[in-house]
C-alpha cells in the first residue's frame, strides 16, 4: 500500500454554457491519493461531483484547477488508458452489437491478438452469466444484462485500475454480490478499484477506504472500519437462550457494569434471503433468456494473474 | 491502426444494421432499373444512350451525396450524444483513428454501392444496345458513344466569321492512327436561325502535311452542337498542327461558340474504362463529402451538423453561379434597361461598397472551398465518351480527397483535442 496509483490534488470542476459563464461548480478543491491494491469509495449524494471526478481521472473531462496524475502520468496520455477499465455509470454499449461482439470490439480496441481476445470474451461471458446470450444484441438486453456486458469490457484488458461508476445499480442481488467478490478478488491480486455507489451496504462490503463528497466538497476521507466503528459499545453474540437463563444472565451484567444491557433476536438481511430462495429454486425452463445465476461468481482466469488457480 | 480496422468493423456493422445500406441500396438500384423508362432523348440512339449515362451518373452522385451527408454527421455527433464515443476514447485510442475509421468505412460502403449500382446500370446498357438496332444506329454509337475520344481545342481562330467570308481554326493534334475515324464538332450562331433551319457552308480539313483531309459542303443547323463524323485516315498521320476552314455561304455573319467552337476528336480509349474513371471521381467526391459529415459531426450537435451538411450540398450543387459571380465580379445580373434608362438606379454609398466587397470575398472563399468540386465533375465528359485523363483523376484524387478531405479531417482532429467528451 504504499505505490499511489490515483493522486488528486486541489481539483476543482466548473462547467461553463456556451458563453462562457460559469454555471455549475461540480467538484471544490478536491484532494485524496488512492494506492495500489486498495478498493476506495466515492460516496455522495446525486450530484455531488462523484461521476464527474472519474471523468477527470480519464481525460473525458479537463480540471478547471488542480493536477490528477493517473499511473503517475497525466489522464490526458492515450497511452495510459491500456492499464484503466472504465465502467460508465450509463452502460452506453452499441446497441446493435451481439454480447460476444461489443466484447471482442471493445478488445480490438486494445490491440489485443485474435486467439488472445477469443479467449478472455469467452471467460468473461461466462463469469457474468451471459455465455447463453452471447448471441443477442446488446440493445434487446436487460439493464442489469446490459450492466453485466458493460463490466465484462472494463475488465477486457486486465486493467491495472479500474474506476466503476455505480457497478451494481441495476444488478440482482446475485449479480451485486458476485461483482462485490470480483472486486475483492481483483484488489488481492493488486488492482486498484474505485467505486461510486449508493448502495452503502456494498460500500461498506468492499471498500478499504471512502471519500464522501457533497456538493462538489470534499466531507469525510478514511478507512470504512474506522469511520464505521462505534467505540465505547459492545455486542456478544450467543447461540438462543432458555428465558430463564437469559434473565439471569441480563441481571448478573446489569449488577456487574450497571449499564442496563439490551437483547435481540439478530435479523437475517434480505440478500441472504434471496440467495437461499434462488438456491433452492427448480432449474431454468428450456430457452431461459435472461442472465444465469451461478453460485460462485468464478473470476474469469485471466483477471487471476500468472501461476494463480483459483480465487481466495 | 488496429483500433481504427475496429472502427471501421464497427461502423459497416452500424450502416448495415442500421438499415442505411439496406434503404440507399434499394433506392440506387430501384432507380437505376426504372431509369430508361424515365429518359427524354432525342429519338436517336447516340442521344438517348447519352442521356442515359448522364442520367445514371447525376443519379449515382446525387442520390450518395445525400445519404453520406445523412449518415456522417449521426456517426460522430449522434454517437457521442448517446455516449458511445466516450466508451472508446476511454480506450488507448486516439480521436484521430476514430475518425478515420468511420472516414473509411463510408468509403468502403459508398465504393461497393456506387460499383453495385453502376454494374446493373452498364448491364441493362449493353443488353439495350447491344442487338436489335439498325446497322446505321450500330455504327453511329460505334463512332459517337462506345469509343472514347480526346478532345483537341484550336490554340488559335476565328470567332466571327462575315458572310461569305472564311473561318481558319488550327489545332494540334495526337498522332492519328490509321483506320480510327475522326470527329469534328462546331456550334455557331447567326441571326437568320428564325427565317432559316440551315446555314449553307463549305468545310476544308488539312493534316500537318497540308493535304486535303476532308472537304464538304454542308448545310447546319445554328445554335445546336454540330457533330460531323470524319473518315479514318488510311495511313498513320504524325501529330501536328491541323487547319480547319470555314467559308460561310451565307449572307450573314455567323459566330462560333467560345467554349464549343471547333473542336477535333481522336480515338483514345475503351468506354467501360471512362466510365469506370468517371465513377472514381464521383467516388473522390463522396469521400470528401464523407469526410465534411464526419467533421460537422464532431463541431456541432447532430440536429445543427444535419444543417451544415446539407448546406454544403445546396453550395456544391450551387457552384455554378458562385463561380460565375467570382468570374463576373458582379454580384447581381446588371440591371435591364428600358427604352436606354436603367430601371434601378445603382447608389454607391461606402456601407454598399464594403457590403459589396465582403459578399465578393465570401463568394470567393466559397468558389476556393467548392469549385474545385465542380472543376471535377465526370457527368458530362462520362456522357460525351470524351476522355477522362489518368492525370485529371489524380489531381482529382489530389485536390478533393487528399487536400480537402485532409483539411476537414485535421479541423476534426484539432476540435476534438479541446473538446470535453462528458
Ligand atoms: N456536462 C455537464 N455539463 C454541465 N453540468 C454538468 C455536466 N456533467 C455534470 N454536471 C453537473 O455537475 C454536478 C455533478 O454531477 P455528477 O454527475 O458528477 O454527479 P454524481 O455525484 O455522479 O451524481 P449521481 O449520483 O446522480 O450520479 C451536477 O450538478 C451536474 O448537473
Ligand atoms: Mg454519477
Amino acid at each position: 500500500m504504499t505505490e499511489c496509483r490515483v493522486q488528486i490534488e486541489k481539483v476543482e470542476k466548473t462547467f461553463r454554457d456556451f458563453w462562457g459563464r460559469a454555471r455549475v461548480r461540480a467538484v471544490r478543491g478536491v484532494s485524496f491519493d488512492v494506492a495500489a491494491g486498495e478498493v476506495f469509495g466515492l460516496l455522495g449524494p446525486n450530484g455531488s461531483g462523484k461521476s464527474t471526478l472519474m471523468k477527470m481521472m480519464l481525460g473525458l473531462l479537463r480540471p478547471t484547477a488542480g493536477q490528477i496524475r493517473v499511473l503517475g502520468q497525466s489522464p490526458d496520455t492515450t497511452a495510459i488508458r491500456a492499464r484503466i477499465g472504465y465502467m460508465p455509470e450509463e452502460s452506453s454499449l452499441y446497441p446493435f452489437l451481439t454480447a460476444e461482439e461489443t466484447l471482442d470490439f471493445f478488445g480490438q480496441l486494445f490491440g489485443l491478438e485474435a486467439a488472445e481476445r477469443a479467449r478472455r470474451v469467452e471467460e468473461l461471458l461466462a463469469m457474468t452469466g451471459l455465455a447463453h446470450a452471447r448471441c443477442r444484441r446488446v440493445g434487446e438486453f436487460s439493464k442489469g444484462m446490459a450492466r453485466r456486458v458493460c463490466l465484462a469490457q472494463t475488465l477486457i484488458n486486465d486493467p491495472d485500475l479500474i474506476l466503476l461508476d455505480e457497478p451494481t445499480a441495476g444488478l440482482d442481488p446475485v449479480g451485486s454480490r458476485q461483482v462485490k467478490e470480483m472486486i475483492r478478488a481483483l484488489a488481492q491480486r493488486g488492482r486498484t478499484v474505485i467505486l461510486s455507489s449508493h448502495l452503502l451496504a456494498d460500500v461498506e462490503d468492499v471498500c478499504d477506504r471512502i471519500a464522501i463528497l457533497y456538493h462538489g466538497l470534499l466531507c469525510a476521507l478514511g478507512c470504512v472500519n474506522d469511520l464505521l466503528e462505534e467505540h465505547g459499545q459492545i455486542r456478544i453474540l450467543l447461540p438462543a437462550l432458555d428465558p430463564a437463563v437469559r434473565e439471569e444472565s441480563l441481571e448478573w451484567l446489569r449488577r456487574r457494569t450497571g449499564a442496563v444491557p439490551l437483547w435481540e433476536h439478530p435479523r437475517k438481511d434480505l440478500e441472504t434471503v434471496f440467495l437461499e430462495t434462488i438456491r433452492h429454486a427448480p432449474p431454468p425452463p428450456e430457452g431461459a433468456s435472461g442472465a444465469a445465476v451461478e453460485e460462485e461468481a468464478p473470476l474469469a482466469p485471466f483477471l487471476k494473474g500468472k501461476g494463480e488457480s483459483a480465487p481466495p | 491502426m488496429k483500433a481504427t480496422f475496429a472502427v471501421v468493423g464497427l461502423t459497416v456493422r452500424a450502416l448495415i444494421r442500421s438499415r442505411w445500406v439496406v434503404v440507399t441500396a434499394i433506392f440506387l438500384l430501384g432507380f437505376t432499373l426504372i431509369l430508361p423508362w424515365m429518359l427524354r432523348d432525342d429519338g436517336t440512339a447516340v442521344g438517348r444512350a447519352r442521356v442515359w449515362i448522364q442520367y445514371q451518373f447525376h443519379l449515382m452522385l446525387l442520390g450518395l451525396s445525400v445519404a453520406t451527408l445523412g449518415a456522417g454527421p449521426g456517426l460522430v455527433a449522434g454517437e457521442r450524444e448517446r455516449r458511445h464515443l466516450q466508451q472508446i476514447l476511454v480506450k488507448p485510442v486516439p480521436f484521430v483513428a476514430v475518425w478515420l475509421g468511420k472516414w473509411l468505412a463510408l468509403c468502403l460502403i459508398n465504393g461497393v454501392l456506387l460499383l453495385g449500382s453502376f454494374g446493373l446500370f452498364f448491364f441493362m446498357m449493353v443488353r439495350s444496345f447491344g442487338s436489335g438496332r439498325l446497322p446505321s444506329d450500330q455504327t453511329e454509337l460505334r463512332n459517337r458513344v462506345w469509343t472514347v475520344r480526346r478532345l483537341t481545342r484550336p490554340v488559335a481562330g476565328t470567332r466571327w466569321v462575315e458572310g461569305e467570308g472564311m473561318g481558319v481554326w488550327r489545332l494540334e493534334m495526337p498522332t492519328v492512327s490509321a483506320g480510327k475515324p475522326l470527329l469534328l464538332r462546331a456550334r455557331f450562331f447567326s441571326p437568320a436561325v428564325v427565317s432559316r433551319w440551315t446555314i449553307p457552308g463549305e468545310w476544308e480539313i488539312r493534316d500537318p502535311e497540308g493535304r486535303m483531309y476532308y472537304y464538304e459542303r454542308l448545310e447546319l443547323r445554328p445554335g445546336v452542337v454540330q457533330e460531323i463524323s470524319l473518315p479514318a485516315p488510311s495511313d498513320t498521320i504524325a501529330a501536328g498542327v491541323w487547319e480547319v476552314r470555314y467559308r460561310n455561304l451565307d449572307r450573314d455573319t455567323i459566330l462560333f461558340d467560345e467554349e464549343k467552337s471547333v473542336t477535333l476528336w481522336s480515338e483514345a480509349g475503351c468506354f467501360a474504362t471512362n466510365l469506370l474513371r468517371g465513377l472514381a471521381l464521383i467516388w473522390f467526391r463522396l469521400l470528401l463529402l464523407a469526410a465534411a459529415g464526419l467533421t460537422m459531426g464532431t463541431l456541432f450537435s447532430t440536429p445543427v451538423a444535419i444543417f451544415m451538411s446539407t448546406f454544403l450540398l445546396l453550395l456544391i450543387l450551387l457552384s455554378g453561379q458562385i463561380g460565375w459571380v467570382v468570374r463576373t465580379g458582379q454580384l447581381v445580373e446588371p440591371p435591364h434597361t428600358h427604352g436606354g434608362e436603367p430601371c434601378t438606379e445603382h447608389h454607391s454609398t461606402p456601407l454598399r461598397e464594403a457590403v459589396e466587397r465582403g459578399l465578393k470575398g465570401m463568394y470567393r472563399f466559397l468558389d476556393r472551398a467548392v469549385g474545385a468540386v465542380r472543376d471535377f465533375d465526370p457527368v458530362e465528359q462520362a456522357a460525351e465518351s470524351s476522355r477522362i485523363e489518368v492525370q485529371n483523376l489524380l489531381r482529382g484524387f489530389f485536390q478533393l480527397v487528399v487536400l480537402r478531405g485532409g483539411i476537414l479531417g485535421l479541423l476534426a482532429v484539432l476540435a476534438a483535442t479541446h473538446l470535453e467528451w462528458g
